[in-house]
């Protein structure tokens, strides 16, 4: 039985935004919640000035920050439950998202649905927030598919729309990776020893002009994907490296079928046993990580702005 | 000067020992006799394996001396007679009146320079422990005299090599800084393992390992055996990752396993992170690394 509250509210006025939240978080300061407020910016300076003194007893969290990238925010997430055991949790969260690639948009929503399955024995209750009027269709789509409840302007509601979110996952899965470009370059990696890999990588990303902290990222999650593909998947292990749209793109290829099972590499690891510590790893470091397995093998296809 | 500043116009070569080259005055301060045995034994070793002369200024037992103490492979006595080692005893080499007197060290340094030549040696290895004659009155001045002229017979040579020793635990920092000024030359321990991508080297002070190059799968299993020598006995270790330009995210998991296991009887300290570094560690740290610390190089 799933004890966590994810609900979703869309709203199209500051007043609309404002009716949904403060009730909220009034209701979890009197109950001595523990209240969390992730929001923009904007959203935060309009809330101290409804909520008043009251504002000092919710702990606020930049939007912008948190919600860098799906694994970064389940790990603070995580962390928050971690640092208020045995207390009811309360959140808002308008994350903030207004437009993203196709493929930001379907890890977005695959991070919604995650939500409640991760968190699923978590005490809290999660009120998202949308702005209708901001936001692009698609990410509220998502939304509507990862809320158990939907907040109207009557109260909180069963969502009809809402999905299991091993289907939701399992829909992302199956739309196939955008073929690689001809113009892509490729190397074969054919050892553990994996020195001329990074260089191959390197030069290319320094080519797209990438700053050297991402470029550090980007050859640590590289050098985490071909070590275990050449340690568990299958030869031939190919890595193409292409520029796509202001994003480098780092593909590696294997001839194996890994088909990992739960929620690979979304949830920080249990750090006695670290098992599933490198995709988690490489999913901390790069914002945008797909994984494919098919007829032909494992894909895993990394992405990071070059700007 | 604060402590743990030097001059700014201090300037030093490093150099593992099997490195070392032709007119190297080097410096080596230990702190166990295990580091002098893997540094002036190597040192020793080397020299006696390859056919240079090797003179060491002690009023130790030749059989005791680093390099020959440990393992029972040379026989201190099989070289002493063909000449090729030659050990001799403070008395003859550098004492006046039982006290240490630089200008009789230097006259016999050249003394035994010019027997070398003579004598056809390919190179020529002299050592010798300094720390009693610094314990002497007015030691370090004297010390600090001697090794002028040492430098001045070392320096220009084509075939010859010294490394000073002292034991870091016999004198003062002010004493060991005055010291180490005087040589361009700083002599530490050969790496365990160097494949030309990464080179693992134990420290002793602060104690643990120095990383250089990149790490990654490849060289998982070195790691792990290196870092597993260096943490088995407990007490803080540190990871001086200085030079370390790529560590793969299962190094960093091994070292946190480490650190875990550690535990109560040490912490692991990873010294002088890259900020590329530093922020992979803090980013994965959260879950997995309470009890890696990072430092800056300074035994506390």
């Amino acid at each position: 039985m799933t004890k966590l509250i994810h609900r979703a509210r869309l709203y199209s006025s500051e007043e609309a935004f404002l009716d949904a939240a403060l009730p909220f978080l009034r209701q979890g300061l009197e109950a001595g919640e523990a209240v969390l407020a992730v929001v923009p910016a904007a959203s935060a300076e309009t809330l101290h000035r409804a909520l008043g003194a009251a504002a000092g007893k919710v702990e606020f969290r930049d939007a912008a920050h948190w919600y860098s990238q799906p694994t970064r925010t389940i790990a603070a997430y995580s962390s928050f439950i971690d640092d208020h055991p045995g207390v009811h949790l309360r959140a808002i969260a308008e994350p903030g998202w207004e437009h993203g690639t196709a493929a930001e948009v379907a890890e977005w929503t695959r991070y919604e649905s995650m939500v409640n399955q991760a968190f699923a024995d978590v005490d809290g209750a999660v009120l998202c927030l949308y702005d209708e009027r901001t936001t692009a269709a698609e990410i509220l789509d998502g939304a509507l598919r990862s809320h158990p409840e939907l907040l109207g302007e009557s109260g909180p509601r069963a969502n009809d729309a809402y999905l299991d979110p091993r289907a939701v996952y399992a829909e992302m899965d199956r739309q196939p990776l955008p073929p690689v470009p001809p113009d892509a370059r490729e190397m074969p990696v054919d050892g553990i020893d994996l020195c001329a890999l990074r260089a191959f990588v390197g030069d290319h990303a320094e080519d797209h002009g990438i700053s050297s902290a991402r470029l550090h990222d980007l050859l640590v999650a590289t050098t985490e994907v071909a070590t275990n593909a050449i340690r568990h998947g299958l030869p031939p292990v190919t890595c193409r490296t292409w520029a796509d749209e202001g994003d480098l793109v780092v593909d590696v290829t294997d001839g194996g079928h890994w088909q990992p099972q739960g929620l690979p590499g979304f949830l920080p690891p249990d750090p006695l046993v670290r098992t599933g510590f490198g995709l988690w790893g490489v999913r901390m470091l790069c914002p945008l990580v797909q994984l494919r397995t098919g007829p032909n093998g494992t894909d895993i296809r990394l992405r990071v702005r070059t700007h | 000067m604060p402590r743990g500043v030097e001059p700014m116009d201090s300037w030093f070569a490093e150099r593992s020992v099997g490195q070392m080259l032709p007119g190297d005055h080097a410096w080596f301060s230990y702190s166990s006799r295990e580091e002098q045995e893997q540094v002036v034994g190597a040192f020793l070793r080397d020299g006696l394996l390859t056919s240079d002369k090797v003179i060491y200024i002690t009023d130790a037992d030749p059989r005791d001396l680093p390099g020959l103490r440990a393992r029972g492979d040379l026989d201190a006595d099989t070289y002493l007679s063909s000449g090729q080692l030659a050990v001799l005893p403070r008395a003859e080499a550098c004492l006046t009146a039982g006290v240490f007197d630089p200008g009789r060290m230097v006259a016999s340094l050249e003394d035994v320079l010019a027997r070398a030549e003579r004598e056809r040696f390919r190179g020529v290895r002299i050592t010798a422990d300094m720390t009693w004659a610094v314990r002497q009155h007015s030691g370090q001045d004297r010390v600090l005299h001697c090794e002028a002229g040492v430098d001045a017979a070392i320096a220009p040579s084509t075939n010859a090599m010294a490394i000073c020793q002292v034991d870091r635990r016999s004198c003062t920092r002010d004493e060991l800084t005055a010291l180490k000024q005087t040589h361009e030359v700083l002599v530490g321990a050969d790496p365990d393992f160097d494949d030309g991508v990464l080179t693992i080297t134990r420290t002793y002070t602060p104690r643990g390992l120095r990383l250089k190059g990149e790490l990654d799968g490849a060289r998982h299993t070195v790691f792990a055996e290196a870092l597993h020598a260096v943490t088995v006995h407990g007490g803080d270790v540190h990871l001086n990752v200085r030079d370390l330009r790529f560590i793969d995210l299962g190094a960093l998991s091994m070292m946190a396993g480490a650190a875990m296991q550690m535990a109560a009887r040490g912490c692991l300290i990873l010294d002088d992170p890259s900020p590329d570094l530093t922020e992979v560690v803090q980013l994965v740290g959260g879950p997995m690394f309470p009890w890696l610390k990072i430092g800056n190089g300074e035994a506390p």
